[in-house]
């Protein structure tokens, strides 16, 4: 029997939101737990909060004051200072959107590359890093193409190329085939699917329970908690 | 890095940009324009005010005079501080042209060489003679021909009015005394310009060698009308009128004959040479005469010749109390014009030999006699003149003048100057018969004496330069509206680069960047334009003008025909300067905005 070793989890996780003078509790002591090299999908209706668990995760955003703890390899995440949770999301994780969320002013290859600029000076590393993957996604050719010349499959690409060139232990992916038609779509999960072989940990929220069987497992979110 | 990249991707891919890069560029060029023309408007005022009034002035009380003034500006002279000293007398007078017109003038007299020492008065004589000026042989042909023409004349007013004479005697007369003159003044004519091709004359103002073809073209004409004339009576006056008009125009002493006369040479600028004698003559500011009317370059074309005439100028003589004496008028030539782009001398302003004004004034050396009783007034009986002893001379008089002028030495700080000439006055005051008591004498420095009109226009300068400034805020609202639009067009693009882990400072440095190249860029372009403009700014107004009708910059209102402007390093690099910040200022609140938004909410705006 293996031992995994858990690569994030979250303990009595809480998040509300106000709406004018109405406190809208979205999720009520969540706990997950996700070991390396796990691809975990979050199941859910819409509005169930599967994204803001995903923005919380992803320390895009902080749980309620007392709302419990985020660890990632045993480290707080909540609880940290803008500058070391700027790190994390540079370095631990990587996003992947519905919506892509390329930069539009520039072109394939500095968009892969802007993580990488975001961390620090520019290594000869990075660049091999960012070439690899644009040829591990076939998008070698697209170098020099901005967002609105690529196909929405291909912008996907990009955007998972770009999650990925600091090497983060987790890629956190928001309904990445959302947007797309279910070939295209498939073709996105098989990319995660190829990712997840070589050891990378993905959790994926998404609504459509197909999709979720390409993951390891899958969690259901319902009422703020883990069904 | 990144800040760089999308700093340069967010300038090259928009309009807007531009637009704020050029409202920083145009407010920097105006500033830098406004200030480059102030500034050197202002030197020029300040070096033009400066022009007759050398470092430092000593000024006596007006009525009483400074007797002794030789021997104070030789031993001024001689201080180490001072390279020169000279003595003014100054007062007010009423110059009456030829043509009638009246001109109140204020009337200085000056040594001119000692004058010209102190203020280089002769660099800002006007009319200037040809280079090389005439030799004698040119002058001796010129004068020849010009009598020679008179003569002809003289004697064809002659013969026409002549009445029931022998034909063939007036023929005859008409022939050697008018005929062969003129073609004889046309034959000299031609050598002068010869002559002047020979020399290689030149002249700022116009072809010389081309003046005297003319005059000569002028004198063979009038030869030619001569001879076909009709001497029978009754007379052809209409063909005589020709003739005559022929001959004025060869003889006209128009400004360029009236140049060739005029000097530069500030010894010989106020006499003039009347056959073989020079005479005491005046040097009077350009628009003095109002003979010469001033061209929007900045030249002056005369209306009427002005060198070489006659005018009277009239003075009331002052006591040394101050009571009135009987006035008194004297006719004098006028030798040549300045300019000195001061507007109050260039109108009101004559130049006089100072030994011709102090004895006009009565502040000429004078022998003082005894009160004596025992020489009764002058008796005429039957007509012969009593004779009697003349009264006994006492004492003399000595000159005087109203103001003496000094020029420091390199080195020697006006202020300075002051106080050595004013503490060499008092001793000099003690030691010398009749001085005037030093606590009424004033010695100022010149920056004193210009210093209201320099203040006047240094205000207005900070004015200008204010206003626009605050015109130029406007750049800041346009950059601050461009960038909070771009900031709120970007706000998913925010999103993106806090999600994967730009820092609210990195975000923020975007925009500032972003505000900071906009700046630079504005600035610098502002800075070239301005440049261009400034060097090219009297070819583009006059460009506008003709396009427009409408000019600005006239010489008539600023003295300066053309428009001044420098642009001076230091002050474009702190305009630049300001540019920059102002465009920093603008991307501030936007830069600020965009570093507190909340990431979450960026990356779900739509």
């Amino acid at each position: 029997m293996s031992v995994r070793v858990i690569l994030l989890s979250t303990t009595k996780l809480k998040k509300t939101y106000r709406l004018g003078r109405v406190d809208v509790p979205v999720l009520r002591s969540l706990d997950l737990r996700v070991a390396q090299g796990e691809w975990v999908a979050v199941l859910g209706k819409s509005g169930s909060g599967k994204s803001t668990l995903l923005h919380l995760l992803g320390g895009l955003d902080r749980p309620d004051r007392n709302g419990g703890t985020i660890l990632f390899r045993d480290e707080e995440v909540t609880g940290v200072g803008a500058r070391r949770l700027n790190r994390y999301r540079n370095r631990d994780v990587g996003f992947v959107f519905q919506f892509y969320h390329l930069l539009p002013e520039l072109t394939v290859l500095e968009n892969t590359l802007i993580g990488a600029m975001v961390r620090g000076r520019l290594s000869t590393d990075r660049k091999r890093r960012a070439h690899e993957l644009l040829e591990l996604f076939e998008l070698n050719d697209r170098l020099k193409h901005r967002p609105r010349e690529l196909s929405g499959g291909e912008r996907q690409r990009v955007a998972i190329a770009r999650s990925l060139i600091n090497d983060p232990p987790l890629l956190l992916a928001d309904e990445p085939t959302g947007n797309l038609d279910q070939q295209t779509g498939e073709s996105i999960l098989d990319v995660l699917s190829d990712l997840h072989a070589r050891g990378q940990t993905i959790v994926m929220v998404t609504h459509d329970e197909a999709v979720a069987t390409r993951a390891d497992r899958s969690v259901h979110l319902a009422d703020g908690r883990i069904a | 890095m990144y800040a760089s990249l999308l700093t340069r991707r967010y300038l090259t891919r928009r309009v807007m940009p531009l637009l704020a890069s050029m409202a920083v560029m145009l407010c920097t060029a105006m500033i830098i324009i406004i200030w480059s023309v102030m500034t050197g408007w202002l030197g020029l005022v300040t070096d033009a005010g400066r022009t007759f009034l050398g470092d430092v002035s000593i000024y006596p009380p007006q009525t009483q005079g400074m007797p002794h003034y030789e021997t104070l500006c030789d031993e001024l002279a001689a201080l180490p501080e001072i390279e020169a000293a000279a003595p003014q007398l100054e007062t007010f007078g009423l110059l009456s042209f030829p043509t009638g017109q009246l001109q109140p003038v204020q009337v200085v007299g000056i040594d001119p060489v000692r004058y010209h020492a102190v203020t280089g008065y002769a660099d800002a004589l006007f009319w200037v003679p040809p280079d090389p000026p005439m030799d004698a042989q040119m002058r001796s042909l010129v004068r020849s021909a010009e009598q020679l023409l008179e003569d002809a004349q003289s004697s064809a007013y002659a013969v026409f009015g002549r009445e029931g004479t022998d034909a063939q005697r007036t023929a005859d007369l008409w022939r050697s005394q008018v005929v062969e003159r003129e073609r004889e003044a046309a034959e000299k004519f031609t050598q002068a310009a010869r002559r002047a091709d020979e020399l290689g004359m030149t002249h700022d103002k116009f072809d010389v060698v081309e003046m005297f073809r003319d005059r000569a073209d002028a004198a063979e004409r009038a030869g030619r009308l001569a001879e076909r004339i009709d001497l029978r009576d009754p007379p052809d006056w209409a063909m005589f009128e020709k003739l005559d008009d022929a001959i004025e125009e060869a003889l006209r002493i128009d400004y360029r004959v009236g140049l060739t006369e005029a000097t530069r040479r500030a010894g010989e600028s106020l006499s003039l040479r009347i056959g073989d004698e020079r005479v005491p003559a005046m040097v009077m500011g350009i628009e003095v005469s109002r003979y010469n009317k001033l061209q929007r370059d900045g030249s002056y074309i005369p209306r009427l010749p002005i060198l070489g005439e006659t005018v009277t100028l009239g003075i009331l003589p002052v006591d040394k109390q101050g009571g009135t004496m009987t006035p008194d008028r004297r006719q004098i030539r006028v030798a040549n014009e300045f300019r000195s782009q001061v507007y109050e001398a260039d109108t009101r302003r004559v130049f006089v030999p100072l030994a011709w004004l102090q004895k006009l004034m009565h502040f000429h050396e004078a022998n003082r006699s005894a009160a004596d009783d025992t020489h009764p007034e002058a008796v005429w009986t039957d007509g012969v003149p009593r004779v009697f002893d003349l009264p006994e001379i006492v004492a003399t008089d000595p000159a005087r003048i109203t103001t003496i002028l000094v020029k420091a030495a390199p080195g020697t700080q006006a202020d300075v100057l002051r106080d050595l000439v004013a503490a060499h006055y008092a001793r000099f005051a003690q030691t010398h018969d009749e001085m005037p008591n030093p606590a009424f004498v004033h010695v100022m420095t010149w920056r004193q004496q210009v210093g209201p009109l320099i203040s006047a226009i240094q205000t207005q300068r900070t004015l200008m330069l204010t206003m626009f400034i605050f015109i130029s805020f406007t750049a800041v609202f346009l950059v601050f509206a461009i960038f909070w639009s771009i900031v709120s067009e970007k706000v998913k693009d925010i999103g993106i680069l806090r999600a994967i882990g730009a820092s609210r400072a990195g975000v923020a440095w975007i925009f500032l960047r972003y505000g900071l190249t906009i700046g630079v860029i504005g600035s610098i372009a502002g800075a070239i334009l301005a440049t261009i403009f400034v060097r090219n700014i009297n070819e583009l107004h006059e460009f506008v003008g003709q396009a427009t009708g409408m000019y600005i910059w006239t010489a008539e209102v600023y003295q300066f025909a053309r428009i001044p402007g420098e642009v001076d390093v230091v002050e474009a690099c702190a305009v630049m300067a300001g540019g920059i910040l102002f465009s920093i200022f603008g991307a501030l609140l936007p830069a600020v905005k965009a570093a507190s938004l909340d990431p979450v909410q960026a990356l779900r705006f739509e």
